[in-house]
């Protein structure tokens, strides 16, 4: 095994979740004795959204020539054969890294769902000059790195053949910060409710009544399955087949929230072969993809709504996004203050983000590095992270209930279930972990 | 919306222009001292966001130059929601591209700039065109650390706010190398020629056959051919005077900063001159031109001798009829530098800093160096081997070399002498120290 003489990490900081990991990464990285070093892709991303409509294309070529130059020049003088970056981060000018000849390999660990990524109009990139978007991912020098089942096999279904499974993590810091634990009658929930679009009057009052996430899920199926008789999806009449592809499609996500949208329409396709090769030669599948994401959307908001209003909760972050479910939640916090939340409290919930197929996030890993269990749904991916002596999975809103009233009323055995998931974080689930494994297929 | 911070200094923002390695080298080092004073740093260069505004601030783009704001503070402010930008620091002015954001930004409480090159220089590498010291420098948030009491000298008569001494250091992580030297017949010179040597200069075969004072000599000829001087005569009766004067007093004492000689010749020529503007700069810089061959004539001689390998950009060193050894990367910094016993050291005419960072990185590598006698040399107490002038110095580089285990012996005590003081550690404290009394 060989190991990089000098890595470029590519940052967006447009994005503050974007930075923070990426300055974890470039801590990793230097922690493991390979100087790093970290350029933001945003000035020159958002330059090129200016630049996109002028008449004259002899500017956009100059800007991306300096740009080009800049970057033979950090390779050259810092003799950087590697480059790494979440998500396409590194994906500004097309063919200029995947062509250098000092550049021995290209890591994308993907950290966005691949839809939402090619959708944010901050992602710009220079135009293709060489290859078409598909040919530069697929090119051999890249390994695209992805943290769960479904991501991964999301991606492998749109062509993203040169990839790895490696999971999120935590910066190696994190094992030592000792902040107390001031609360423990309640633990906490620090996030947003993942997907921004407001709940329905109706699915707050089924909440308010008690229902549990296979009903809400099945009443957010039939909501999206109401939306397709409205005119705002192009896609929906594409074939005769489509929208009863969709109702199967989201029957199934209810039975299987953890198994990915995409191939759960390729699933569905083996039935509607017609309805799916529309939707895959129109470029929306990805549209349809993302809607059938959405069967799980309140997930997260119903698991942390039940005991925020049993009182065993304190929500923090994003004020605004959970007002609609009637939750006050306090101020966000500083990103270098997050151990210390972490610490204050006894335990904490965790849940993924609907958006993305792939549940074992950042903050299972986060939150058990600073000593403290959490309880999650109990998926697949999150299984395979930590143990039942860790961290708690819990498949009903019920039992989650039930979970955190059990560690509110014995805090010593929330307290060495996280020092268990710690211990598991340190021995498996830091970045330096991640790196030196994907490091291993870095080419001698 | 945010609770307070709860340390006055906690999140430091580093920038350096990419164009200038020893910059963004520096920068590194910074970025990882600033992190075992457990401060949050982040590193970023200013580079891509400087030439693409350049080119946005051109012909048809030129509507969108708001863009500049857009771009730069639409980041920053969403870095600066999470408090991680109290303050600013790089060298030189490497921060300063979008020439308002980072000075009006309410939430970057200070700015930092730890000057190594000239002020001329850096504001050459500004989006726009500038005539004189643009007032985002001159602000109470700004603070200007200066390497050198000269430096710190000039940058009182430009009335720059909170002026502080701070000089260059080692990077910590080089005082655990330890590498056997190879060569031990020449001392090193790690560096590039201190300017673009014209190739018609008559200078060039005088660096090899000539003397000291014959270089200086061409050097002020070409002062006097510069076709600018007829430019400001226009505005300054008594500017080619007072240029005669301000040359003569630079030859007489180098080491004197040549804002300081302006200024009293200026005074003696009735010139009224604003220090600030960019003539004042230019005419610094052309005064000071008049050392301008010192360097490669010091080490073209030691050259001749066999005692010195040069490492540096092979088409500027040719072009002084110099042999060099290709450019150093950073990361074989260590090895080139320890593959020799002993350096050369010498100041950069433009800079007015006589102690450069080369000598205490040599240092820490654990490295002596040779160089020439200046007021600021007992700073080193005693630590390189210091000559009155050029022809001693080759005398003294050919004797020491004789005993390469006493230079050796030498270079273990710089390195103690950069551990017990001198790293960028310190120079990170002593900056911490300043900001938070």
């Amino acid at each position: 095994m060989s190991t990089p003489t000098g890595v470029l990490i590519f940052s967006h900081d447009i994005s503050y979740a974007f930075t923070k990991t990426t300055e974890a990464l470039a801590n990793a990285c230097t922690q493991l004795g390979i100087p790093a070093i970290v350029r933001d892709s945003c000035d020159t991303r958002l330059t090129e959204m200016v630049i996109h409509e002028v008449t004259d294309p002899n500017i956009s070529l100059k800007i991306e020539n300096n740009i080009g130059k800049h970057w033979d020049k950090i390779i050259n003088d810092f003799n950087i054969n590697c480059v790494l970056s979440l998500d396409c981060g590194w994906f500004v000018l097309p063919d200029h890294l995947q062509d250098h000849p000092s550049i021995k390999k290209i890591y994308s660990i993907w950290f966005d769902d691949f839809w939402s990524w090619t959708k944010a109009p901050t992602n710009a990139i220079f135009p293709y000059r060489k290859r078409t978007f598909q040919q530069n991912i697929s090119d051999p020098k890249i390994t695209h790195c992805f943290y769960g089942t479904g991501i991964a096999n999301e991606a492998a279904l749109m062509g993203f053949h040169n990839q790895t499974a490696s999971k999120l993590a935590a910066p190696k810091e994190f094992l030592s910060y000792n902040y107390p634990c001031e609360i423990t009658n309640k633990i906490a929930f620090i996030g947003n409710p993942g997907y921004r679009g407001e709940p329905l009057d109706m699915t707050i009052k089924m909440m308010d009544r008690g229902a549990d996430l296979i009903e809400l899920r099945e009443h957010s199926r039939e909501h999206i399955l109401v939306s397709l008789g409205d005119s705002s999806w192009k896609w929906k009449d594409l074939h005769p087949d489509i929208k009863t592809m969709v109702a199967y499609a989201t029957e199934v996500r209810v039975q299987y929230p953890y198994e990915s949208a995409l191939h759960i329409l390729q699933l569905c396709g083996q039935k509607y072969p017609e309805a799916l090769h529309a939707l895959n030669k129109s470029g929306y599948i990805l549209d349809v993809a993302w809607l059938i994401k959405l069967v799980t959307r309140y997930d997260r908001p119903a698991l942390v709504r039940r005991l925020y209003k049993a009182g065993l909760v304190d929500v923090i972050s994003n004020p605004l996004e959970w007002k609609p479910y009637g939750i006050e939640a306090s101020n966000s916090v500083f990103a270098d203050e997050m151990p210390k939340y972490y610490m204050k409290y006894l335990a904490h919930i965790n849940a993924a983000n609907a958006t993305r197929d792939a549940t074992a996030n950042e903050k299972l890993f986060e939150i058990s590095a600073c000593a403290r269990t959490s309880i999650n749904l109990d998926s697949p991916d999150v299984r395979a992270c930590y143990g039942e002596n860790e961290i708690f999975l819990v498949n009903t809103l019920d039992e989650a209930e039930a979970v955190a009233k059990k560690l509110i009323e014995n805090p010593d055995l929330a307290l060495t279930m996280g020092k268990r998931a710690r211990r598991r974080t340190a021995l498996e689930h830091t970045w330096e972990h991640r790196l030196k494994n994907l490091f291993s297929l870095f080419p001698s | 919306m945010y609770p307070a911070p709860d340390k006055v200094y906690r999140s430091f923002y580093v920038f350096s222009d990419d164009i200038n390695l020893a910059n963004t080298r520096r920068c590194y080092w910074l970025h990882l001292a600033l992190q075992r004073l457990k401060m949050r740093s982040f590193w970023r260069d200013t580079t891509d966001a400087r030439d693409s505004l350049k080119v946005l601030n051109t012909n048809e783009l030129s509507k969108h130059r708001g863009v500049e704001g857009f771009v730069i503070g639409t980041k920053l402010t969403e870095m600066a929601m999470f408090g991680w930008i109290d303050a600013v620091l790089s060298p030189d002015c490497d921060w300063f591209f979008p020439h308002t954001c980072l000075s009006t930004y309410q939430g970057t409480k200070t700015l930092i700039s730890w000057w190594n090159s000239d002020i001329l220089s850096n504001l050459r590498r500004a989006t726009y065109e500038f005539s004189s010291i643009p007032e985002e420098l001159t602000l109470p948030k700004n603070y200007h650390f200066f390497p050198s009491p000269a430096r710190l000298k000039e940058g009182d008569i430009l009335s720059l706010p909170n002026t502080h001494l701070l000089r260059h250091g080692a990077p910590l992580e080089y005082l655990e190398i330890e590498i056997d030297p190879q060569i031990k017949d020449r001392i090193a010179y790690i560096g590039n020629p201190h300017f673009n040597i014209s190739s018609d200069s008559k200078a060039i075969p005088l660096l090899k056959n000539g003397s000291l004072e014959d270089v200086r000599a061409i050097a002020l000829e070409e002062i006097f051919q510069a076709e600018i001087i007829s430019v400001w005569e226009k505005n300054f009766a008594n500017i080619r005077q007072l240029i005669e004067s301000a040359t003569r007093e630079k030859l007489a004492s180098p080491y004197k900063p040549t804002l300081e000689i302006i200024a009293e010749q200026s005074t003696k020529h009735s010139v009224t001159l604003d220090f600030r503007s960019k003539l004042s700069l230019e005419l610094c810089e052309l005064v000071s031109s008049v050392l301008k061959y010192d360097q490669p004539f010091i080490i073209s001689q030691l050259q001749q001798k066999n005692l010195i390998t040069v490492y540096g950009d092979r088409l500027m060193w040719n072009a002084c009829g110099i042999h060099s050894e290709p450019n150093t990367r950073w990361n074989e910094l260590p090895k080139i530098t320890a593959r020799h016993t002993a350096h050369l050291h010498l100041p950069n005419f433009r800079n007015e800093t006589e102690l450069e960072e080369q000598l205490f990185i040599s240092g820490a590598l654990g490295r002596t160096s040779f160089g020439l006698n200046t007021p600021d040399s007992p700073f080193l107490e005693g630590q390189c081997h210091l000559s009155e002038d050029t022809s001693s110095l080759a005398n003294s580089i050919q004797e020491q070399l004789k005993a390469p285990e006493k230079l050796l012996q030498d270079g273990v005590h710089a390195k103690e002498w950069i551990r017990n003081g001198h790293t960028l550690d310190h120079r990170v404290h002593l900056l911490l120290e300043v900001l938070t009394t």
